[in-house]
């Protein structure tokens, strides 16, 4: 039995036509209802008029779902106009499950994070089996504390992807949905148990330079002192300068795109894995603040890369996903795509290039890439992580 | 005064711009170039590691089919086929469950003891993976399926890899158990199902030892029972028996062998068993190396049996090899049979002499009888005629009882006589040329007296054109006679024909004498005892007709005697037709002239 997967992109501004017109599409394309519905809207829409519209065309089918920052990419390119933009990425595999739980994050994230594992993994029908895949949407701020909620119940083993939701200009009005119902504050799971194996990549779009120090003083998403020092001072001279005028204090993360700092995570032969941490601003005692938690004994590297690196990058990303399952794209259904929001910003209008990348490496096989404040992926050495400035992909097999 | 510095100055700054733009142009050929050389690093890396997956998993795939195939038996079969899987899955035990129709799920292989005999409750989940899916957990105590599993186990073990094996006949699962929870997820999965047709082989060759090994055990009962039988045949046998082996040494006697000669069993056991046989004739004492030799041939010779008493008796020995070494002997003890042979053959004799004797009597009784008693006829004809020139009707009519009687008595010593020269075999035939016509019109003559007293019509009709008959006239003549006797006998008021025909239903000249009369008829039973001696149709003390009973009887031996036969078809109240068939053509010895 094979496994089809489509997707259909819009920019059409009216809320209700562009959901039912891609989710008409999108049936048309398998040939069937779908077995499970993966949608991102820019916030310019009305989420509610897309959620009523989900429930009215695809009742039952679980639908995951939370907001992109800009517009969508897929085979057809980048979708996303005056900042509105919605794809929807569908599989039809009769011989799988799939369940899509939400929980709010609440005071306790790592809890919400277990507690909406476990619904989705009740709603696949599949109680005490471990996924093949969690693919993950949840509010910016506290991924890896429900990524422990995850490995609290799947151990370490289980593959972990997604990003999360994102609004166009950082101001917070990102939202989360789950079968048919809109969230805010929430992260939403979904559990993929397709009867066809699934393989993944997650990469920086970045290369290490020799500039590194250990964390000193940390808390949460806060680092005030590299090697006993100011944050931002270390950090600005790291990057020679990028940041020399907000060292008062300031937000910083268009200037940091290209600077992000990074943490191995591993390596395959004798290549270092790294997670990014993306600068988003600089505190009034000379602190930066990330969009990841970082811990003191952390060793931080200047990472360092060019629009050209984020404009291939997706697609080489996207191969090494394939060539991990050693799949060329014959054998291939579909992708995910998880790509930075920051990133998106520094390459702008080039995002078509990025998409056609992918294409390319896809041979035109359907895919859809979401835009995050936020990414979650598995290394080549199985491990899952949160980063920022990341590009997530899990492929699919067609048989 | 400045511009040439300014010019210069101006110069050098765009030549610092120009190497600065160089310089990051080389930076990000630079950086680019190492990312490639990273993601080509990570490439090759995962060439390798893929080619050795590959080459690890063929060489295990490889051993684990040495294992499988060279087990010795389905216990060393499971061992080694769980093994290979072990390096392959990292299990910390695992154990194969078999599901055959009707019995409780069984644990038929393990690597930890912890699961011999577990029970397993099944359920949905059980149900799924038998249907083909193989299905992980990430803590086993997490499904009902596993409920049924020691308390102690399931805290020892956590998550659980199941794997479906098709086996012929019953359905089985391979499930592999680790301490950690979510050890196995779906690269596990895929795993297994590389090495799933290793698994099902293993199952396979399981199941058909178990089967052979069944067959075995049934094939071995078939055979004892076998066994058994032929022991009991041989202890119970009338024949006696002896075994030997190649040396010719006695290896089993049974019973009857031990009554035969004598000897207790333990004397004779061990011993060669031409020491206990004689030829029976000097110039076959040969005979006796065969046995000597222990050579197995098949063969069958009287022999003289050294008996326990000092005595010898005369036995027949058929001997023949055994498939799988050595001879068995069966002794028939001849001196029984020689001693019945005698009795019989002295009984034989005396019967022979006694009925010799009897022909003799009879044949003398029956010349000494007729004698006086054709002179009694005699006178009685004389004194008859007398007595009816008288007109002495009393004396007449007594005098016909009288001749009447001796006529019947007369007719009853013939026929006495004539079935005791069949029974001796002193018949004599005299063929001759035959005249049909003038014999049939004789016989049909001789019976008109009969006829008229019942007032029956006699009829004679010989076809035309029928061939030259040689035969004996005057038994030919006695049969017709005899035929149409009974047949004007036992019809009144009626008819009674001879006809004379060729036999046309066989291509050989013969002739048929039908006598057909319109009489009383005979039953079926009547019929099939109608040419047995001193019978008749009516059985009864007060019969109504005459006869001896006798005239059937010699009328058939006399047509047998010419080649001829006698048949008989009747009806009650239908009549009766006797029919003689003869052939014609010359006779080249009578039977009683050449006995």
């Amino acid at each position: 039995m094979s496994l089809k997967i489509s997707t259909q992109t819009t920019t059409d501004a009216d809320s209700a036509t562009a959901i039912r017109k891609c989710y008409a599409d999108l049936e048309a394309a398998l040939g069937g209802t779908p077995s499970l519905l993966i949608v991102y809207p820019t916030v310019g829409h009305d989420l509610e008029v897309i959620a009523a519209g989900l429930r009215e065309v695809a009742p039952g089918v679980p639908t995951h779902g939370a907001t992109t920052c800009l517009g969508v990419m897929s085979e057809s390119g980048f979708a996303g106009a005056d900042g509105i933009g919605l794809g929807l990425f569908g599989i039809l595999d009769p011989e799988g499950d799939y369940g899509v739980a939400a929980r709010d994050l609440g005071d306790d994230p790592q809890a919400a994070g277990r507690e909406a594992l476990l619904a989705a993994i009740a709603a696949a029908d599949r109680e005490g089996e471990p996924p093949e895949l969690v693919w993950i949407a949840s509010d910016p701020g506290n991924e890896e504390a429900v990524l422990h909620g995850f490995k609290e119940v799947l151990g370490v083993r289980v593959p972990i992807a997604g990003g999360s939701a994102a609004d166009n200009d950082v101001a917070g009005g990102w939202f989360e949905l789950a079968n048919g119902q809109v969230h805010r504050g929430a992260v939403i799971v979904t559990v993929f148990y397709p009867s066809t194996r699934l393989h993944f990549a997650f990469h920086s779009g970045y290369s290490a330079t020799e500039l590194s120090g250990v964390v000193t003083r940390a808390e949460g998403r806060t680092l005030q002192e590299i090697d006993g020092r100011p944050a931002a001072q270390v950090y600005n001279e790291w990057s020679d300068g990028v940041i020399a005028d907000k060292l008062s204090g300031g937000n910083v993360l268009g200037l940091t795109t290209l600077h992000p700092l990074g943490r191995v995570s591993g390596d395959r032969g004798g290549v270092p894995f790294h997670r990014l941490s993306h600068p988003d601003s600089v505190t009034a005692d000379g602190a930066l603040t990330l969009f990841t938690e970082v811990a003191v004994g952390e060793r931080l590297i200047q990472m360092v890369g060019t629009k050209e690196h984020l404009l291939t990058r997706a697609g080489r990303v996207t191969r090494a996903a394939m060539n991990s399952g050693n799949r060329s794209a014959e054998a291939i259904a579909g992708a995910l795509v998880v790509y930075c929001a920051g990133c998106l910003m520094t390459i702008q209008d080039q995002i078509g290039e990025v998409a056609d990348g992918i294409a390319q490496e896809l041979e035109s096989r359907p895919f859809l890439g979401t835009f995050t404040f936020g990414e979650q992926g598995c290394f080549a050495n199985h491990e899952s992580y949160h980063g920022n400035l990341m590009i997530s992909v899990v492929v699919f097999e067609s048989d | 005064m400045d511009r040439p510095s300014d010019d210069k100055e101006l110069a050098l700054s765009a030549r610092v711009r120009d190497l600065e733009a160089a310089l990051a142009s080389s930076e990000r050929a630079r950086i680019s170039a190492e990312e490639e050389r990273g993601e080509l690093r990570v490439d090759l890396q995962h060439a390798r590691e893929r080619l050795r997956e590959v080459s690890t998993q063929s060489e295990q795939l490889f051993a684990g089919l040495r294992e499988i195939s060279e087990a010795r038996s389905v216990d060393d079969l499971f061992a080694g086929m769980l093994a290979v899987l072990r390096d392959v899955l990292h299990f910390d035990a695992a154990f194969v469950l078999v599901f055959a129709e009707g019995d409780a799920p069984e644990v038929v292989a393990t690597t930890d003891s912890s699961f011999e005999g577990i029970s397993w409750r099944g359920g949905r989940f059980t149900d799924r993976v038998l249907a083909g899916k193989t299905l992980a957990l990430l803590d086993l105590n997490l499904k009902e399926d596993w409920s049924g599993v020691d308390a102690a186990v399931r805290s020892r073990f956590r998550a659980a890899l199941h794997v479906p094996l098709v086996a012929p006949r019953s359905q089985a699962i391979l499930i592999c158990v680790h301490e950690e929870r979510g050890f196995f997820t779906a690269s596990h999965s895929a795993l297994a199902q590389r090495y799933l047709g290793l698994a099902n082989q293993a199952v396979r060759n399981a199941q058909h030892a178990t089967e052979l090994e069944a067959q075995v055990i049934e094939r071995t009962e078939a055979l004892r029972q076998e066994r058994d039988f032929a022991l009991h045949l041989t202890m119970n046998m009338a024949q006696g028996l002896v075994t030997t082996d190649d040396d010719g040494l006695v290896t089993l006697v049974n019973p009857a062998f031990i009554e035969l000669s004598g000897w207790p069993e333990k004397v004779v056991l061990g011993k060669e068993l031409r020491l206990l046989l004689a030829a029976v004739d000097d110039d076959e004492t040969g005979t006796l190396d065969t046995l000597e030799d222990g050579e197995s041939v098949e063969e069958t010779r009287e022999y003289l049996l050294r008996c326990g008493d000092g005595t010898s008796t005369l036995v027949i020995l058929a001997t023949a090899p055994r498939r799988n070494g050595g001879s068995i002997h069966v002794f028939t003890n001849l001196r029984k049979r020689q001693e019945l042979q005698a009795t019989l053959e002295l009984a034989r004799d005396a019967a022979e002499t006694n009925s010799r004797a009897k022909s003799m009597f009879l044949a003398n009784m029956s010349h000494e009888l007729r004698t006086p008693l054709n002179a009694i006829i005699g006178y009685c004809e004389l004194l008859r005629d007398e007595a009816d020139e008288r007109e002495d009707m009393d004396l007449l009519e007594d005098l016909g009882r009288i001749h009447t009687s001796s006529r019947l008595l007369l007719e009853l010593i013939g026929n006495i006589l004539d079935v005791s020269k069949i029974e001796a075999g002193k018949i004599d035939l005299y063929i001759e040329r035959v005249v049909i016509e003038d014999l049939c019109r004789d016989a049909v003559t001789s019976v008109e007296p009969i006829a008229g007293s019942n007032h029956n019509i006699i009829r004679c009709d010989t076809g035309r054109d029928l061939p030259p008959l040689y035969t004996d006239r005057t038994r030919l003549r006695q049969v017709l006679i005899n035929l149409l006797g009974n047949a004007c006998k036992f019809t009144e008021r009626g008819t009674v024909e001879l006809d004379v025909r060729r036999d046309a239903s066989v291509p050989e000249p013969v002739l048929r004498f039908c006598v057909r009369d319109s009489g009383i008829g005979m039953t079926p039973d009547q019929i099939a005892a109608v040419f047995e001696p001193f019978r008749q149709a009516d059985p009864t003390p007060t019969r109504r007709y005459g006869g001896t009973g006798l005239g059937l009887t010699i009328s058939r031996s006399f047509t047998e005697m010419m080649g001829g036969s006698l048949s008989v078809a009747s009806s009650p109240g239908k009549g009766t037709t006797f029919t003689v068939r003869l052939p014609c053509g010359e006779p080249t010895t009578s039977p009683t002239a050449d006995p």
